[in-house]
């Protein structure tokens, strides 16, 4: 049986668990306030709140409710536009209505949920953040100007945010209805694990939902996204260990993370989209096996490991470049799941870089992106070097040859150009959607020489590499 | 001006037509097509979907007791094919089921029979073909032919313009049922309530007066709802008088995207030519108008894009064609313009050549041709109260 609460209510339902929970919300519970676009986490119509409880403190992010199987809401308060209605209207929603940020209003709840969201998230509210927000969120007749002056409207009313006392201080400011404030006492007496033996091991669900909603609603699955043994990411000395259902938010947010690598929230930025973040997982993004996946390229650039459990237990570990056999192919057991991903914490003098060009630069799936971590020592001798990329080949290549020949030898733009024919040699794009062989070609190659140019501004020049 | 209806969208309690919520015994219908652009039809095997629990009933073509048709300008469009398949997408037929998981499985198990046919997508290809929607249309003024003699600079070229998607965010549906003494009430997601109505008339053969068309609102049509949204309401209508009960369709977005028409595609050819102070003595351009499969609101939008065909500029010479392109692409349809920005950039178009061929900024030819009041349309229409060249002046 799964529970939990749905705005001021608790839900316990034997219903299908690979139900989505969008279907659940307008069909199951007639809350027809949140709307269906896309079924694709595409649109932004269909976002609701989910919140957690972390250690007595209550954390909402907004999430596809189309791509949300319901097993994954196990324990969490759900939250649809119906739960955000004050006694006439929050100050988000008064915001849209007074900057005319509704026209045809279907998109409007969505909007207003993910808006709602960061007024609970932020710390330090500011207009961009606030846009930002949205950004899995599709508006066909206002042209966006008229949602950012709401953003700016909402961002105003939330200076003086007591962090502290954050559910009491937006309730007491109108942000969301009071009733919020029992809700961390509510959830807590609600059974933590849901009860799981399915078969086929499910994370996020933000991929496999795009298009097997049919089926996996009738299908045996494990959950594992509320699974409280795979929470977190850790760390020992000398690694960083990410948990399988860390999702993509956690895993760019992560503080440790943020102040080991300069940049980490604007590569988060070209990921996907903010309410897919929340709910899609880092491991289920490597199980996924797309050639393209930007979160796989990113651990492959930096020579991460798994650990593969079976029943439970850690069974083996594998590196992540010898994860990938072929298109889709996994050298994984159907019983085995990625239960831990690790890698090594860089060392002070490495640098780390990622790249991505797709048809749009937000919310879109790569044509090509890449991602290298290098150390120099005196002299600029390469001691350490890897080296990934995406959309180029049947799988998430790590160029092992490309890394091999360049290591141990002085760093110049004239060893650069000569290891981009190694580069070159290594991948197989082929024309698609994306673009055509060629193209992707000569993507991988500027990619390639702006990781160095990027890391290495004064000693890596542009003339001098084309 | 604050929208009324405002304090309900930021709420949630604006009712969609997939909000209402559901009369018990409601059926669901999805429909279905094949994965071919041009074919002759053979047979639909139809006997594994029909056989499935919740499987209530197939309707095509054959089960259409008025009239096959839902042409709007033209009657060249039938509701369901029969006999051939013109574009991608074209719909076969609808299933009826308890549920729209058990219509999408039954799709699955559908087969039909074709023999696939030349395929043309190209609009020129089409019009050298003669394949075209409607006799060809063109406007004159004055006499290009003579003038060229008298420009300074003549320059040509061709530009092609691409289709593009309304993206509603609410997708294409209707809701169908029946009242007493065969009466029907249809909520539709429709820009064309009336449309919707003549056109259920003429395919189920019932006075007008017993279709009661309820549209509260849409989420977004942009043109997109304005011809298109009616085939389904006429589909849902027709399952409803069949079986005598609710009947609901809500295109998923891929089968919306797959079926429905976008804004025209268009190729064109331009000669334009100037006097050497940049006055524009003469213009001719032939639009070839990529309409699709049937007619839809193509001839309209067709005349849009001659009427905007010198934009905001007047030219003492002038002559454009235009040939709407019968191709095999779901029918093209009204999208915001309406035909009018396609005739707009190819004269852009063609005015960026001529700058970037004599390395001055393209405004200096557009602010010297701005329409003035006394000017002349190439339809005949005298130019009154323009603002063109004030509005120039506070942008500048």
């Amino acid at each position: 049986m799964i529970e939990f609460i749905l705005n001021n209510e608790t839900i316990r339902t034997e219903l299908s668990p690979g139900m989505t929970l969008l279907d659940f919300v307008r069909y199951e519970a007639n809350l027809r306030g949140t709307k269906i676009g896309c079924r694709e986490g595409d649109c932004g119509a269909c976002t609701v709140l989910l919140g957690k409880l972390n250690d007595q403190r209550i954390e909402y992010s907004s999430a596809t409710s189309c791509l949300t199987p319901l097993a994954n809401v196990h324990g969490m308060h759900v939250v649809s536009i119906e739960g955000l209605n004050t006694e006439g209207l929050n100050v988000v929603q008064q915001a849209f209505v007074d900057s005319s940020g509704t026209q045809c209003g279907f998109c409007t709840p969505g909007f207003v949920t993910s808006l709602c969201a960061y007024a609970l998230n932020c710390e330090k509210a500011n207009v961009s953040e606030a846009v930002g927000s949205m950004d899995g969120n599709i508006c066909r007749c206002t042209g966006y100007k008229s949602i950012e002056r709401a953003a700016a409207l909402v961002t105003e009313k939330l200076q003086g945010k007591d962090q502290n006392q954050s559910l009491n201080w937006l309730t007491n400011h109108n942000f969301i209805p009071s009733y919020f404030e029992d809700i961390p006492e509510k959830l807590s007496q609600l059974p933590a694990s849901l009860v799981n033996k399915g078969h086929t091991a499910i994370g996020g669900g933000t991929d496999l939902f795009v298009h097997h909603q049919d089926e996996l609603q009738e299908s045996s699955l494990n959950f594992l996204f509320r699974k409280k043994e795979l929470f977190g990411i850790e760390f020992s000395e000398t690694e960083c260990i990410v948990n399988a259902s860390t999702t993509a938010t956690e895993f760019f947010e992560n503080s440790r993370l943020v102040s080991i690598f300069p940049g980490w929230h604007s590569v988060m930025k070209l990921v996907s989209s903010t309410p897919i973040r929340n709910i899609g997982t880092v491991a289920g993004n490597l199980a996924n096996a797309s050639p393209i996946g930007d979160l796989t390229i990113i651990l492959l650039g930096l020579n991460a490991k798994v650990v593969l459990s079976v029943n439970d237990f850690p069974f083996r570990t594998v590196k992540l470049s010898d994860l990938y056999l072929g298109y889709k192919k996994l050298n994984k057991k159907e019983s085995e799941i990625i239960s831990q991903i690790k890698f090594d914490l860089p060392e002070k003098d490495a640098l780390f870089h990622f790249e991505k060009v797709c048809k749009r630069k937000y919310l879109d799936i790569a044509s090509v992106n890449t991602a290298l971590q290098i150390r120099l020592k005196d002299e600029n001798i390469i001691i350490e070097i890897h080296c990934s990329i995406g959309g180029v080949g049947p799988i998430p290549m790590y160029l092992k040859k490309t890394a091999e020949f360049m290591k141990g030898k002085k760093l110049s733009p004239a060893l650069i150009k000569e290891s981009v024919e190694i580069l070159q040699a290594e991948i197989s794009p082929i024309s698609d959607a994306r673009g055509s062989a060629d193209y992707k070609r000569l993507l991988a190659r500027q990619l390639y020489f702006s990781h160095f140019h990027t890391m290495f501004p004064d000693m890596i020049k542009l003339e001098d590499l084309l | 001006m604050i929208n009324i209806d405002a304090h309900n969208h930021v709420s949630g309690k604006s009712i969609y037509l997939d909000d209402i919520i559901e009369w018990k015994g409601t059926l669901y219908a999805l429909p279905f097509d094949v994965p071919v652009a041009h074919a002759k039809l053979g047979q639909i095997h139809m006997s594994g979907a029909l056989s499935m629990a919740g499987v209530i009933a197939i309707f095509t073509a054959k089960d259409i007791p008025g009239k096959n048709q839902i042409g709007g300008i033209i009657a060249d469009e039938p509701l369901f094919a029969e006999g051939e398949i013109h574009f991608w997408g074209q719909p076969i037929g609808i299933i009826v089921a308890t549920s729209e998981r058990i219509c999408r499985l039954a799709r699955e198990q559908i087969k039909i029979d074709f023999t696939a046919l030349p395929v043309i997508t190209d609009p020129r290809e089409a019009q050298a073909k003669n394949m075209l929607i409607c006799p060809p249309r063109n406007f004159q003024m004055g006499d290009v032919n003579s003038a060229w003699d008298d420009c300074e600079f003549v320059f040509e070229g061709e530009v092609n313009i691409n289709g593009q998607e309304h993206l509603y965010i609410e997708t294409q549906g209707a809701y169908a049922r029946m009242k007493e003494d065969g009466s029907i009430l249809i909520a539709s997601s429709t820009q064309g309530p009336t449309a919707v109505q003549r056109t259920i008339s003429n395919v189920l053969d019932i006075p007008m007066h017993k279709i009661e068309v309820d549209t509260v609102r849409l989420g977004g049509g942009f043109g997109g709802k304005e011809d298109q949204a009616t085939g389904w309401a006429v589909m849902v209508a027709l399952a409803a008088q069949k079986l005598q009960k609710p009947v609901k369709m809500v295109l998923h977005r891929m089968d919306d995207m797959r079926m429905t028409g976008k804004r025209h595609p268009y190729s064109a050819d331009f000669k334009i030519g100037l006097s050497s102070d940049l006055k524009i003595i003469a213009y001719e351009a032939t639009f070839y108008q990529n309409a699709g499969a049937a007619a839809d609101l193509s001839p309209a939008v067709l005349e849009r894009t001659l009427f905007h065909a010198t934009n905001a500029y007047f030219v003492q010479n002038v002559h454009v064609t235009a040939f709407s392109c019968k191709t095999n692409l779901p029918p093209n349809t009204a999208f915001r313009g309406f035909g009018g920005p396609q005739g707009k950039f190819v004269i852009e178009a063609a005015i960026t050549k001529v700058a970037e061929s004599l390395g001055i900024p393209a405004s200096d030819i557009q602010k010297r041709n701005l329409l003035q009041d006394g000017d002349e349309f190439s339809y005949g229409q005298i130019v009154d109260q323009c603002e063109a060249q004030n509005a120039w002046n506070s942008c500048e």
